[in-house]
């Protein structure tokens, strides 16, 4: 099988399995219990998440652990809805964990503004600027797109907001970003950003959220007090050192310009295809690729009796039969939309694969296009 | 308080001399659907009792059981023995047990064992007078009372307030086999509901065209047959790989025509299957003018090709009618998960609506199908649907 879904989720590195395991098979005491062993723990504990901070430019208090990136998401949305301003900026091609959140917080009196974006998919500076005032408890604008790879512009985005809505949070949703390209969240002035584990091949069921010393964002979780009370619940110490390890892996290989060799590869061997939003910069793992008049499902079907595992728009929606949000968003053809499927490339992938996978869909598209709808 | 099941018959009840072969047909299912959980089913002076489930698991069993055809009620009765002091006193304790203390009330009394020595208006009398003297607040009211109390003199005696409504219809198994075709979508498992209730066993084909339709598609249809289970009983599931022939007809059909034509294919694989089963009829979910192939015409087109009787329960029924049948049998929910369906991946843009079998049988003469027909029939695949 070659696995080309790795924007919906990774094989976890062996690496990250096994430092995960030893978490749960051995040094498995909570690490907030009193005796030594659980000292130990405690340890590792503030070493991974200093591990993890460092690889977006944070420090280790302004890392909090959640259950993935929608809690993050999740936690940001309602987190600053909950103040007194009461507007909320999202743009239109925000993956759901962010969206859906937003259009929820209206029920609690949130009023929210969604930015459109340009036909690459990008949100335009003058778009935000006319949208920010001085009620603005929010503005939440994706680092990378998780359907087409696109980068948005988030230092400038970021430096707009809290220039002309003084006060505001900026936040940026990094699931695809994170590992994937340069995500320093000092340099590029952001006040919380969100992350997740199993995106790059960490265990499912880990995220991060940093919030900047300087933001306030209300809790969602009250109990046992963890992590400074922000996140109470028994840290997940397995997945945080599996989490730990794979950004370890990132840090000490140089999987990205492997990763982009191989998206170089699919950009020049596939045919009849529209590659989206290729006059923007993108992230070197996501490829969004439009076969005009085919049906995005049967092409992931034949493909996978193939062998070849592609995405299809995004996976956590892609049970739904309409259209892509993103994809319309950005104005693209209904007969492109309806037919495009993302490649996902992940650390574990090859140029063999790649240049396999190539063939495989060109002779599959080139069989399918005999059927597409007249 | 000791209790049973009272399983109330509908229709069965209107036959005549081969009313004992419904009958058996029905205790075996019942017998069957409480087996799991420990229920013994008799069957006495035309009722059918089941006894010995633990009283925790008796409404999950009467859920169970409601779903069976041939049943048109349930009741969950108290025994009391045949003495006029022990029934008196549990139908007040029933009242209590229940909660009704106060409101006005009727007492229905059936006394099927004649060796007891009062008759039904004297029992009704006493126990009325038992009800009243034991709960001040409760008054007779013999026309339009908030609470009837039955109770039923057999073997033993039982004392029931309430009845939970069944869904009726023939026992599974006594009106022959037909094959329903199953697309995925709300009508057909309604359809395939609607004819085994009348007693039908039923057996399903389902037309898949991977890679236009997807593993999850054929998933679903699996899973509405499951739920049909619930009620009809196993199903033998048929999965004609469809891709071939339908590709073939997308490529060599004039477009208008292509869903008739896709239909007919359909229809004849149907038939080929059911004949080969023993299913003596086609079951479709279809009703007049609900889409283009459900036109009269089209609909003569599609029927012109087999030799068995079509039926079509929803024919004439309204798209939110269908929609309040799936929501009741609970096919509904899984009928619109968005999976696609071969139905509709090849559709036309402009269909035609009334076609002529003149027209229908020149685009079929565009190529020759024998071989696709025979390969779809001989590698249909196989699942059995057993019920819960």
């Amino acid at each position: 099988m070659i696995y080309l879904d790795n924007c919906a989720t990774t094989r976890v590195f062996d690496q990250a399995a096994e430092q995960a395991a030893r978490f749960m098979l051995k040094d498995y005491c909570n690490s907030s219990a009193p005796y030594a062993a659980a000292l130990d723990n405690e340890k590792s504990f503030n070493a991974f998440r200093r591990e993890i901070a460092g690889s977006i430019g944070a420090q280790a208090d302004e890392i909090y652990f959640t259950s993935g990136g929608t809690e993050s998401d999740n936690t940001v949305i309602f987190g600053a809805a909950d103040r007194q301003r009461k507007k909320i900026i999202i743009s239109a091609t925000e993956h759901p964990a962010v969206y859906e959140a937003a259009m929820h917080a209206k029920e609690y009196g949130a009023e929210v503004a969604v930015l459109p974006v340009d036909p690459e998919g990008r949100v335009r500076l003058k778009d935000l600027d006319e949208q920010l005032s001085p009620d603005c408890a929010l503005v939440s604008i994706m680092h990378v797109n998780n359907e087409t790879g696109v980068i948005n512009p988030i230092g400038e985005l970021a430096e707009l907001a809290h220039r002309k809505a003084p006060g505001c949070i900026f936040h940026s949703d990094g699931v695809q970003a994170h590992m994937r390209i340069e995500c320093d969240v000092k340099k590029l002035g952001i006040d919380a950003y969100s992350v997740s584990g199993h995106k790059i091949h960490a265990p499912k069921g880990i995220g991060a959220l940093y919030i900047s010393r300087n933001c306030r964002i209300k809790q969602l979780f009250y109990g046992g007090g963890q992590q400074n009370g922000f996140r109470s619940g028994t840290v997940n110490l397995p997945a945080v050192a599996g989490y730990a390890a794979a950004c370890r892996m990132f840090e000490q290989n140089d999987y990205v310009s492997n990763i982009s060799r191989i998206k170089e590869v699919f950009r020049q061997n596939l045919k009849s295809c529209v590659i989206n939003s290729s006059a923007a910069p993108t992230a070197p793992h996501i490829l969004s690729v439009g076969f005009e008049g085919l049906q995005a499902s049967t092409l992931q079907n034949a493909l996978e009796s193939m062998g070849v595992i592609v995405g299809k728009g995004s996976a956590c929606s892609s049970r739904s039969s309409r259209l892509s949000r993103t994809l319309e968003s950005m104005g693209l053809p209904r007969a492109i939309a309806e037919g495009t499927v993302r490649i996902g490339i992940g650390a574990l992938n090859t140029v063999q694969e790649a240049e396999q996978a190539c063939e495989i869909i060109n002779q599959t598209t080139q069989r399918l296009m005999r059927f597409r709808r007249k | 308080m000791n209790s049973i099941i009272l399983v109330k018959v509908g229709e069965v009840h209107l036959k005549g001399l081969n009313r004992p072969y419904f009958e058996k047909k029905l205790i075996n299912h019942i017998r069957t659907a409480v087996k799991p959980y420990g229920g013994v089913v008799k069957s006495a002076q035309s009722r059918i009792y089941v006894c010995g489930i633990d009283e925790a698991r008796t409404d999950e069993a009467m859920k169970k059981l409601s779903k069976i055809f041939g049943i048109h009620a349930l009741s969950k009765a108290v025994v009391a023995q045949k003495n006029m002091e022990s029934i008196a006193g549990t139908v007040i304790d029933t009242l209590r047990a229940e909660g009704i203390t106060s409101g006005s009330f009727k007492i229905k009394a059936r006394r099927s064992d004649k060796r007891f020595p009062l008759e039904s208006p004297e029992i009704c009398a006493q126990l009325g007078g038992a009800v009243l003297e034991a709960m001040p607040d409760m008054r007779v009211d013999v026309h339009t009372p908030e609470h009837i109390i039955e109770v039923e003199v057999r073997e033993e005696v039982y004392i029931y307030t309430s009845e939970m409504p069944a869904v009726g219809g023939m026992p599974v198994g006594t009106n022959g086999k037909a094959m329903l075709l199953l697309s995925g979508g709300i009508d057909s498992p309604v359809a395939g509901y609607m004819i085994a209730k009348r007693g039908v066993v039923l057996e399903a084909v389902h037309f898949h065209s991977f890679p236009h339709t997807s593993e999850r598609a054929k998933e679903k249809v699996i899973e509405l047959a499951r739920l049909l289970a619930d009620y009809c009983g196993p199903i033998r599931l048929h999965i004609v790989s469809f891709t071939q022939l339908q590709e073939a007809i997308y490529t060599n059909c004039p477009d208008k025509t292509i869903t008739v034509v896709m239909r007919r294919y359909m229809m004849r694989i149907a038939e080929e299957i059911a004949r080969a089963n023993g299913a003596e009829a086609l079951i479709t979910g279809e009703s007049i003018g609900q889409v283009a192939s459900q036109t009269m015409e089209s609909l003569c087109c599609t029927d012109s090709v087999v030799n068995m009787p079509v039926f079509r329960p929803l024919i004439g029924m309204d798209k939110l009618e269908i929609m309040d049948i799936a929501s009741r049998i609970g096919t509904y929910e899984t009928s619109i998960l968005p999976y696609e369906d071969c139905c509709t991946v090849f559709t036309p843009r402009h269909p035609v609506t009334h076609p002529t079998l003149e027209l229908i049988a020149q685009a079929e003469e565009c190529f020759d199908a024998s071989d696709m027909l025979r390969i779809a029939v001989d590698t249909a695949e196989t699942v059995e649907i057993t019920c819960d």
